[in-house]
Parts: structure tokens; C-alpha cells; sequence
């Protein structure tokens, strides 16, 4: 018996170092840590400001957490309307001919961050300011782009009318997604939305990421290179790391578990994907 | 080298190590306790070891499925901001609920699949183990193993309902 207890409390302490050392693998860098100390916050708001009869400009203020809670990151972007209605003009036009659910989806896709890839620079910028100004690494990075998507809170996109109460919905929107350039100016998306902006971003870093999508579980999400641990696939030899972002606090290889059987994921835009016309360019 | 990718590596190693450690040791006690008390099984009986084999492994794989949405856990409150000190009493504290909560769904489900088993055939599959028959004893275990394979995902489900992962939408 005493045995028994000798051995329960060895590993009780090597429970312990562990607890410690997974809040070490988590948490940023020291530098990062002593510099969240000193807390700062902004405040987050929209500005409107009429610049024509025709043209409206929104200046979005944005704030987010970072790693530890004590903290914030800060960004703040202008965007006119005669872009968003531009892409959101491109989008109206977008046809797949695509048979199969993913191809089609894939079709659409490309074609939002395609058109839209060079009016998002100003985003960009922004977030590659803020990696620098706080040194992170390029795991962190890649966290702190996909926390700024997540922070943004989440607005059913319906093709149809609205028929969810239970939060913000944008109805009647062709193919029920908007374009990046469109969620940034409404900040209004939905999982496939907040999933092209993020390949975008991701991909103009050089992340290797795809885009996830379900239609059994009618969800979408991103998966990354990264290392981390937890659900993921396999694809062309390397793990993609499933990244929910329709809300904040979700880590790269956390699955929900009301969707998480693997089988039910389909790969429908890797970060290689090119059609003929754009390779041609 | 990535530290913290060999790191997260170090701690998936060593917590299954230890968890593992600590079920099939208590697993195993309490098999030979029963044995010895219940069935007056003592050694040289090679079907029973067949059943405890079965269990063994019936309850290790059971508790296995619990190690990732636990790392999970611990990392969804690693960046909580909490004290040092919160977190590893939380640690302890849901890492031993939920252990100790997929332990005892395997040890069910061994128990309850047997019994319901023995008592729709016409032999008393506990005593025919007693008896050293080995072919009653690779059935017993066979049928664990199986019960095993098709309940897990299930308890998985569950224990990972009572995790608080944050909250996500879908269309």
C-alpha cells in the first residue's frame, strides 16, 4: 500500500510539471509576457463619414485580446464604400459550374480572394506593424491574424431570408457569404466569410493553410502548417491543424466536438490552388 | 528546433505515460482483488488472465480518447490569465474528473456488457473462466474489446461535452 502511495505521488508531481510546462507551450514569450504588463486598451468603435453624396467612408476601430487576458492588440482601418460595392458587384456576378459541393465552393472562393487580395493590403500592413512592434514569432503571428478575425463578432450570412434569431443576420446575399473586402467593411461574416479572409491574409504571409468546409455539419473553418497538436489532417504529406474562427479562444488543433468527426471535412482550397487563367498572369 | 513543438510532444508522452501507468495499475489490483475474493482464482489460470487482458486493455483504450480534449482543456485555461497557482488546482482537479470519469465508463461498460452477455446464454461465463476453459475466456474478451470499440466514441462525446470549449456557430 505504501508502495502504491509513493508511486500515486510521483506522478502527482509529474502531473504538476506538465500542467506547468503546457501553460508554458501556450503562453508567448517572456519578452511578450513582461511587455503585456503594462496594460493598455482602446477603445472599439465605427466611424461614418460621408465624403460625397455616393460615397461613405468607415473607419473601424478594432481591439482584441491577446494571448494572456490583461492585454490588447489595437488596429485601426478606413474603407469607402465604392470598394465594398465593387466587390460586393463582383461578387453578384460570381457562377460556378462546379457539379460537386466542394468544387463549387472552391470556385467561389478563389474567385472572392482573387479579386479582393489587393484591397486588403491596408489590413496587412496593419497586422505585420503589430508583429513587429511586439516581436512575435511566426507562430504568434499567424495567432495574432486568425484572434482579429475570431474577435469580430460572428452574423449569420443567408442566401435567403433570415430565419436564425439567436444572432446578427445579413439576408437574401448571393451564395450566402461576402466577400473579405465586404466583411472587413461591414465586419458582418459568417464561418465560409471569416475563412476566405483568413486564407487570404494567411496565404499572403506565406502560411500554407486551407479552407475546411462541412456540409453535413454546414461549417466551415480553416486548417494550418503550424505546429501545434490535436485534430488535424493529413495533406500532401504534411498536418493541417483545424482553426475554428467563428469566436474567440478556439487554438489551432481544437476541434468543437459537436463537429468533430474528421471524415465530415473536406479539403475545398489549398494554399496552392491556381486556376489556369491566374497562372497564366 | 522547435522548443515548443518538442515541448507540447514531451507532455503528450509523459501524461500518457503517467495516466497510463496509473489506470492499469489500479485496473490490474483491482482485477487480482476480485479474482482472489469472488472466484477464489489464484495463479496458473491463464483464462482469467485472458479476461483481464481484455479488460485492460478495454479500459486503457477508453481513457486514452480522454488525453487530447484534456491537453485541450489545459490550454483553453493556460490562456484564461489565471494565477499560477488556479491553474494547476484546476489541472488536477479536471484532469482527475475527467480521468477518473472515462475509467469508470470503461470499467461500466466491461461490467455491464458482460453481465447482460452471460445471463442471455445458457453457460456462466465466470465460472468457465474459473475453470481455466481458454475458449470461453478469448469470447469474454473478445466481446469487452469489441463494446469497448463501439461505446468510446460516445464517452468521448460526453467527456468532452463537459469541457467548457468556447462557444462557436455554425449555418
Amino acid at each position: 500500500m505504501k508502495r502504491f502511495l509513493q508511486t500515486l505521488a510521483v506522478l502527482l508531481v509529474i502531473f504538476i510539471l506538465l500542467a506547468k510546462v503546457i501553460s508554458l507551450v501556450d503562453l508567448p514569450d517572456t519578452k511578450e509576457k513582461e511587455e503585456s504588463r503594462k496594460t493598455e486598451y482602446c477603445e472599439e468603435y465605427s466611424q461614418a463619414d460621408s465624403l460625397s453624396q455616393t460615397e461613405v467612408r468607415f473607419t473601424h476601430h478594432r481591439s482584441w485580446n491577446k494571448y494572456t487576458i490583461d492585454s490588447v492588440y489595437c488596429l485601426s482601418y478606413m474603407l469607402s464604400s465604392v470598394v465594398a460595392k465593387a466587390s460586393n458587384k463582383f461578387r453578384n456576378g460570381i457562377h460556378s459550374g462546379a457539379r460537386t459541393y466542394e468544387n463549387s465552393w472552391r470556385d467561389v472562393y478563389y474567385q472572392l480572394y482573387q479579386f479582393d487580395r489587393e484591397r486588403i493590403t491596408f489590413l496587412q500592413d496593419s497586422l505585420q506593424k503589430i508583429a513587429e512592434q511586439n516581436q512575435l514569432s511566426r507562430n504568434e503571428f499567424a495567432r495574432l491574424i486568425v484572434s482579429f478575425v475570431q474577435d469580430i463578432p460572428y452574423s449569420y450570412v443567408m442566401e435567403g431570408p433570415c430565419d436564425r434569431i439567436d444572432q446578427p443576420c445579413l439576408g437574401n446575399e448571393k451564395l450566402g457569404i461576402l466577400s473579405p473586402v465586404e466583411f472587413l467593411y461591414t465586419l458582418t461574416g459568417d464561418c465560409d466569410t471569416r475563412s476566405v479572409l483568413l486564407y487570404s491574409v494567411l496565404k499572403h504571409f506565406g502560411y500554407k493553410s486551407l479552407i475546411m468546409v462541412s456540409s453535413e455539419y454546414r461549417h466551415a473553418m480553416i486548417a494550418i502548417d503550424l505546429p501545434a497538436s490535436g485534430d488535424h489532417i493529413i495533406y500532401k504529406g504534411k498536418k493541417f491543424y483545424f482553426w475554428e474562427t467563428t469566436n474567440t479562444g478556439w487554438n489551432p488543433g481544437m476541434l468543437p466536438p459537436d463537429t468533430n468527426n474528421i471524415a465530415y471535412w473536406r479539403i475545398t482550397l489549398d494554399h496552392e490552388y491556381q486556376t489556369v487563367a491566374s497562372s497564366n498572369r | 528546433m522547435n522548443i515548443k513543438l518538442s515541448l507540447l510532444a514531451i507532455v503528450e508522452i509523459l501524461s500518457g505515460l503517467s495516466i497510463g501507468i496509473v489506470i492499469m495499475i489500479i485496473t490490474y489490483k483491482i482485477l487480482m482483488w476480485i479474482g482472489r475474493k469472488r472466484y477464489d482464482i489464484h495463479q496458473n489460470n491463464l483464462a482469467y488472465s485472458i479476461f483481464m487482458a481484455s479488460v485492460l486493455f478495454s479500459v486503457g483504450y477508453m481513457v486514452s480518447g480522454v488525453i487530447q480534449p484534456l491537453l485541450s482543456l489545459f490550454r483553453i485555461m493556460a490562456a484564461s490569465g489565471s494565477s499560477t497557482i488556479e491553474l494547476l488546482l484546476s489541472f488536477i482537479g479536471y484532469g482527475a474528473f475527467y480521468i477518473a470519469s472515462s475509467y469508470f465508463a470503461g470499467v461500466v461498460v466491461s461490467l455491464v456488457g458482460i453481465t447482460i452477455y452471460t445471463g442471455l446464454t445458457p453457460i456462466d461465463e465466470f465460472a468457465e473462466v474459473k475453470n481455466n476453459n481458454l475458449g470461453v475466456a478469448l469470447v469474454v474478451g473478445t466481446i469487452i474489446i469489441v463494446l469497448t470499440l463501439l461505446t468510446r466514441d460516445g464517452v468521448n462525446l460526453l467527456m468532452e461535452s463537459q469541457i467548457p470549449y468556447p462557444i462557436h456557430f455554425t449555418q
